[in-house]
């Protein structure tokens, strides 16, 4: 007995190797897979350990079952097919390491121009394709990979018109590192242009479907939508390019401060309490604010958010009276008229009261009041 | 030069805490503050708009009554701010029978008032008023910032009301670099500011105050206060003039916009183009006596804006004077009790004989009619 029992493997100890192995395994596999993720770098795109850990871990439970290899058979083919189903998310997220690894390539500091993300985006392109394939070329049924095939064409034709769609982001982008360089050594209206970047991104590309002409039953309400969001887009984008041109004279102001303590310091003559400092931090930037408020391009700026706030206004105005006119309030273009009516109606009055006034005036008598009968 | 500056600061950072402790159980002792103090009577009211008749302990010794116009973008009440700096309360102590008018709070239902409303209707109709009250044939105005190029257009319209004309810190011509209002409104798209907003708010109008000093009005303000928020009647002071400076009515729609366009932009008053009602305001028909007084250091309204009207009118007896004040400073500060009232009314009281009678009824003069 002891002998058979020697030969066989005593079951918990197959179970206790068994767990043993697939913790080691997975150890091993979480520690390459997090160093891969940390380490990512130059030529090495995050994550990639985790492309083939599907691969591994089956594996690991294959050899920790004792099963190097299924076999012929129903059952064999209905295991393979089993267990390599799940291959087809392993697929994908390689697809994806595979797309983000010619970014973790790139040199940094060279400007990624228009052409070169073309070039990124065809690659994926492809990539993605090459993935379907794999995918619906796999399933038995003609049909289906005949309508897989003409998905593949469809793909180009959305691929084309997605990248006209968006590559006037990638155009305007390749301003933007020479215009961080001049709002970095202070030049003030860098910055307002770099944050106009964000709405010239906007206007050539989601701006333009929001401003295009709708259809359909909603049409008039739905247009009005598009144009109080393009607003308010317009309005948030004229306010951040004047905030950035307030911060950047904030900041050239910081350094005249401490141009101006490091001048008192020569002379010995430092700043001694809160009070003297806080005098000279608030004249100075109430000097530098007060010759950017005279400035053309402030007031350009000013009024053009102003404007834009306007746009913005009148926009949700006009919506708000669209969501009100299914209740019965009155809507602001109602209480206007009313308004316009009550003015006129006042002023027609006084009109009025004048003339008799002077016709009174003129005839020497007042008008007979009517008085109660007694 | 101290011996240990940080010793210094960390002592000047203590005495600060103990002072904003100290102020802060001040503010919170305040219940109200309190602003207009002299006791007044509303003797006439047209829609919003009120005509108060102030009154003093002493006789009115000046036979001329004197009409004061404030302007619309903020409250009368800066005048009579509190007991020793009130303005008001100073011409009455020396003998002016004192009238106010109060423009009101503008409701949307007022986004159409025009300046033709405004001077030919509510001010000609107050004129008017005052004039059957006190059976004279003309008074005396004083018209202050806006209220004083209203009083002037409205001098200029009907001349044979008026005695005796002081426009203080009035803007008249506003075709200068000189102050950021004028530098801002040139490119102001009123028309869609009117035509979105209708009156615009009062808060906006704030706000483009506070922006032209950003740093004085919003942080230096404040950090005086520290200074005395020991002295409870300083507080108090100090949140009379916090309660004026952020109470301002909204500006009535095309009155704004007539103003903004004709005046601030294309500045058509001294250019002579200016009409209001269908008939031109014409400066040269300002032929009564005139005191124009601007303050030197006025950033609201600066110098170049408001000393043009002295040259511009057809008066013979034109006095100019100014005062090393800014724009507030004309209303509350010392100077202005000790040196800028006595001057109106001194001035007053040397042009104010006394005057023939108005007949009852008030004939429609011809030609000055609006339509």
């Amino acid at each position: 007995m002891a002998e058979e029992t020697a030969g066989k493997q005593n079951p918990f100890s197959l179970w206790n190797e068994w767990q043993q192995s697939l913790w080691n395994n997975w150890m091993d596999m979480a520690k390459k897979g997090m160093e891969s993720g940390v380490a990512a770098g130059p030529g090495i795109a995050p994550g990639a350990a985790w492309g083939d850990w599907y691969q591994k871990w089956l594996k690991s439970v294959q050899e920790a079952w004792g099963i190097t290899s299924p076999g012929d058979g129903l059952g064999a083919t209905v295991y393979n097919r089993v267990m390599n189903a799940a291959n087809v998310y392993t697929d994908i997220m390689n697809f994806w390491i595979k797309a983000m690894a010619p970014l973790a390539k790139l040199e940094p500091g060279v400007p990624l121009t228009e052409e070169k993300i073309k070039e990124l985006y065809d690659g994926w392109v492809k990539d993605y394709q090459g993935v379907m394939d794999m995918l619906w070329g796999q399933f038995p049924s003609q049909d289906v990979q005949e309508l897989a095939k003409s998905w593949k064409s469809a793909t180009d034709a959305y691929a084309a018109y997605t990248w006209n769609f968006m590559s006037p982001v990638f155009r305007n982008m390749e301003a933007m590192p020479d215009m961080m360089k001049r709002a970095a050594t202070g030049e003030g209206g860098a910055a307002a242009e770099a944050a106009g970047l964000f709405w010239k991104n906007y206007y050539d590309t989601v701006g333009k479907a929001l401003r295009a002409p709708t259809l359909g039953y909603w049409r008039e309400f739905t247009e009005r939508q598009d144009k109080a969001v393009d607003a308010y887009i317009a309005f948030n984008s004229a306010l951040a390019q004047y905030y950035a041109l307030l911060y950047s004279t904030g900041s050239q102001t910081g350094e005249k401060i401490f141009k101006k303590l490091a001048e008192f310091k020569d002379k010995e003559m430092t700043p001694q309490t809160y009070r003297e400092f806080y005098r000279i931090w608030w004249t100075i930037n109430e000097e530098a604010y007060h010759d950017l408020f005279m400035s053309e391009e402030f007031a350009k700026l000013f009024q053009e958010v102003v404007t834009q706030g306007m746009h913005f206004k009148k926009w949700s105005d006009d919506l708000w009276d669209q969501y009100i006119k299914f209740t019965n309030l009155p809507s602001k273009s109602d209480m206007d008229e009313i308004y316009k009516a009550i003015y006129d109606l006042k002023k027609e009055l006084r009109k009025q009261k004048r003339m008799i006034g002077d016709i009174e005036a003129r005839s020497g008598k007042k008008a007979a009041r009517a008085k109660p009968e007694a | 030069m101290v011996d240990n500056p940080y010793e210094a600061m960390f002592k000047e950072g203590l005495k600060v805490q103990q002072k904003l402790l100290k102020g802060f159980e001040n503010m919170l002792q305040v219940q109200d503050v309190e602003a207009g103090v002299t006791p007044r009577e509303l003797v006439y009211q047209e829609d919003k708009v009120r005509l108060f008749h102030y009154r003093g302990d002493s006789k009115s010794k000046i036979p001329v009554p004197l009409l004061v116009v404030y302007a619309l973008v903020n409250r009368q009440y800066m005048m009579d701010i509190q007991e020793d700096r009130s303005m008001f309360r100073k011409m009455l102590a020396n003998g002016i029978d004192l009238y106010v008018v109060d423009w009101g709070y503008p409701s949307k239902m007022d986004r159409y008032l025009t300046m033709e409303d405004y001077i030919m209707g509510y001010l000609d109709n107050i004129v008017d008023f005052v004039r059957k009250k006190t059976g004279l044939k003309k008074i005396n105005m004083l018209g202050v910032c806006q209220g004083g190029t209203y009083t002037a257009i409205y001098a200029a319209l009907y001349p044979e009301k008026i005695k005796n004309l002081v426009v203080m810190v009035a803007p008249v011509d506003f075709d200068t670099r000189d102050g950021l209002l004028n530098i801002w409104s040139k490119s102001m798209d009123v028309d869609l500011m009117v035509d979105t907003l209708g009156n615009i708010p009062g808060e906006l109008m704030n706000l483009g105050f506070l922006w032209l000093k950003p740093f004085q009005l919003i942080v230096d303000k404040y950090v005086g206060l520290l200074d005395n928020m020991e002295n409870p009647a300083a507080v108090r002071n100090f949140l009379r003039m916090e309660k004026w400076i952020f109470d301002s009515p909204d500006q009535a729609g095309e009155a704004f916009r007539k103003f903004i366009k004709d005046l601030y932009q294309e500045n058509k008053l001294v250019k002579g183009e200016f009409t209001l009602g269908g008939m031109k305001v014409d400066l040269k028909k300002i032929t009564m006596p005139v005191l124009n007084i601007y303050g030197e250091q006025d950033h609201l309204v600066p110098p170049s804006c408001s000393l043009p009207l002295s040259k511009l009118v057809g008066s013979k007896d034109v006095t100019t004077r100014s005062f090393p004040l800014g724009h507030i400073g004309m209303y509350v500060s010392l100077r202005s009790q000790e040196e800028l009232a006595p001057l109106i009314i001194k001035w007053l009281a040397e042009r104010s004989a006394p005057q023939a009678a108005a007949s009852s009824k008030p004939k429609a003069a011809a030609g000055t009619r609006r339509k």
